[in-house]
């Protein structure tokens, strides 16, 4: 299927919000058990996503020689990224530092916000070129 | 406004007629569809560099949030431009070709 938005900035960002509202959810399980006993505070490795979502960039942007319209319906090139969010780190040790978890939440609301705002105008954008008159 | 700029006789105006592989008709000017072809040039290399600064920032590398932003809204306003030209080119043609002989 022909689709509008490869050549756009458009799934690289869909994906890192729902990295980010992933990563929020474990986040928040953290803090949501900070006095239990024994528990391991859980974490989605953001390298690893972030090296999942530049390969998966770059072959977009270099479809391999046998492509063909065919093939683009079955392999999506986001796969990686998307695996990579199932991945759970555990940190060693029981202790969660509160701090540590509440900086880590600011910074992935940051990205949230920040691909949400991108979002938004590469949309709007699209919406321009479509609608010739505005 | 400096007055000065609005008297500019603008050396892209389109000047020599728009014939293909015809020659300007005086050096230092430019044909208006090779202006043309040039800006739309510009706005796709902008919003290439937008979107690279893009991928950059979600991948992890070492940009500036702040320039990322700016330029993707850049790339955004130049395109928006280009937009209103090409509006503003189909109406004259749409009027010049509407016109009474």
């Amino acid at each position: 299927m022909l689709n509008i938005f490869n050549q756009t900035t458009l799934p690289a960002l869909e994906q890192s919000a729902i990295f980010a509202q992933r990563r929020h959810n474990v986040l928040a399980g953290n803090m949501a058990n900070i006095d239990t006993p024994g528990y391991q505070a859980r974490d989605l490795s953001t390298e690893e996503f972030e090296t999942a979502l530049a390969e998966a960039i770059e072959a977009t942007r270099n479809p391999s020689p046998g492509y063909n319209l065919g093939d683009a319906a079955d392999v999506d090139p986001m796969d990686g990224p998307r695996r990579a969010m199932e991945n759970l780190l555990y940190h060693d040790g029981s202790e969660i530092n509160l701090e540590r978890q509440v900086t880590e939440i600011a910074k992935n609301q940051n990205l949230h916000n920040t691909a949400i705002a991108l979002m938004k105008s590469q949309f709007e954008t699209l919406r321009v070129a479509i609608s010739e008159r505005v | 406004m400096n007055p000065v700029s609005l008297r500019i006789p603008a050396p892209q105006l389109p000047l020599a007629p728009a014939v293909p592989g015809a020659q300007p008709a005086e050096p230092g000017y430019k044909q208006f569809a090779d202006l043309l072809i040039e800006g739309f040039q510009e706005v796709n290399a902008t919003q290439n560099s937008a979107n690279a600064s893009v991928h950059d920032l979600l991948t992890g590398k070492d940009v500036d949030r702040i320039e990322v932003l700016t330029s993707v809204q850049k790339a955004d306003m130049s395109f928006r431009l280009m937009q209103q030209i090409r509006n503003k080119l189909v109406e004259a043609y749409r009027e010049i070709n509407q016109m009474q002989i």
